[in-house]
């Protein structure tokens, strides 16, 4: 499992890991390069999804992509963080978003958008977009 | 401010207890931390500028910021900065690990110190019974992306047997350190209340000791002025001889500690440094 997550990472988001281990909660996908100190618990960085359509990054594992981005302007990206869908064309599994700098997250493409699945607490107030 | 608080603090802090009413009333200072897992300060620097940003002293990525919500921002919902005040950047960095420690954080929920103890150190324990106080860990950690930490459950006083280089205990108190940001515990403070809190206090600190390694070191550290809840509880785990009080080195106003034996211990005034009150004790095994 581990050398197949590593190598979808890299491959499509070039998302490079350091040493440490994956492990599996569900769907759910932690990375961790602690020690092993303790037999419970948490370990690591929520690092992605195993859904239908392949591994889903979370907006925290985008944070170390360098390539598979849509840019975005500002108006985009504030719409985006509040939680909402772009009307933008893209392919492929899962595109991110990025503004600046900044990487906003994973988008699904389809037809003429890409949907928005934003963590409610990782998102702008609605107000926000002005 | 009800008249038990009053009557405390003026027997606490004689001459000073017209500056404690005066700071008590006075909003508190905004602050942020820059989190290095996805930016150095240099790197963040553009952003710091448009914040308003200016050093904290004793924390190298702690900056005072403008007056505005800066909790709705990208950089802040990416984890680009953290927000924390001032002062409770102290016991971090009074406890200031090193890349090879496992450091233990036995009440560490929502995740200020936690985050900022992470990227220093090798492992990362953060401990929370609380289980939605967990979920607000849990998130801050995400959110700061860091990959260190193994985010545990237990009971802090029956934390299973396991050895750390390096432990902070920030241990629930009563409190009146917040009263700056909420002003309600100014009313709702009694010593009662404090004396309440202390039995916990010397159960969390004596377990956590017990995980220390042989020539470990501890913080103890509260955001509130009683001596029940600091000093008192300190001398406690200092009976039987095992632990030493360390000097704390960082640059910040402070007062000693108020009891004898105490005087490594560093109290932090709000009208000394535009902080909340805090309690940090350094504390070495021998």
């Amino acid at each position: 499992m581990e050398s197949r997550i590593r190598e979808e990472l890299d491959n499509k988001w070039g998302i490079k890991l350091p040493k440490g281990r994956f492990s599996m909660e569900g769907k759910y996908v932690f990375f961790y390069t602690g020690d092993d100190l303790l037999l419970s618990g948490t370990r690591g960085l929520h690092i992605g999804s195993m859904e239908s359509d392949g591994l889903r990054p979370t907006i925290d594992a985008c944070q170390l992509a360098t390539k598979g981005f849509v840019d975005v302007d500002e108006k985009e990206a504030k719409t985006w963080m509040c939680g909402l869908d772009l009307r933008k064309k893209a392919s492929g599994d899962y595109v991110l978003i990025k503004f600046g700098p900044y990487v906003l997250g994973p988008g699904k493409p389809r037809g003429d958008w890409i949907l928005n699945n934003l963590p409610k607490n990782r998102r702008l107030p609605l107000h926000s977009m002005g | 401010m009800n008249e038990k608080l009053a009557s405390y603090h003026k027997e606490l802090l004689g001459d000073e207890f017209a500056l404690f009413e005066e700071w008590m009333k006075k909003p508190l200072r905004k602050a942020v931390r820059v989190n290095p897992v996805r930016a150095s300060v240099e790197e963040f620097r553009g952003e710091l500028d448009k914040m308003g940003a200016k050093q904290i002293p004793w924390c190298p990525e702690g900056f005072w910021v403008d007056d505005k919500p800066w909790g709705a921002t990208i950089p802040y919902l990416l984890g680009y900065y953290y927000i924390q005040e001032a002062a409770s950047m102290l016991p971090p960095e009074a406890l200031s690990p090193g890349k090879e420690d496992n450091v233990l954080d036995i009440a560490a929920a929502p995740g200020s110190k936690s985050s900022q103890l992470a990227p220093r150190c090798k492992t990362l324990v953060a401990n929370e019974p609380n289980p939605d106080r967990r979920k607000v860990l849990f998130a801050n950690i995400n959110r700061c992306g860091i990959m260190n930490c193994i985010i545990t459950g237990y009971d802090g006083t029956r934390f299973p047997r396991a050895q750390f280089d390096k432990i902070l205990v920030d241990a629930p108190c009563s409190n009146i350190g917040t009263a700056r940001k909420d002003p309600s515990v100014l009313n709702e403070w009694t010593p009662r209340m404090a004396e309440g809190m202390v039995g916990l206090q010397k159960k969390l600190l004596r377990t956590a000791f017990s995980l220390l390694k042989p020539k470990g070191t501890l913080v103890y550290s509260t955001c509130t002025s009683s001596v029940e809840e600091n000093e008192n509880v300190v001398l406690d785990l200092m009976k039987d001889g095992s632990a030493k009080l360390e000097k704390i080195d960082l640059k910040i106003k402070s007062r000693p500690g108020r009891l004898d034996g105490t005087k490594n211990c560093m109290r932090v005034y709000p009208w000394d440094n535009d902080t909340e009150f805090f309690f940090v004790a350094k504390i070495a095994k021998k």
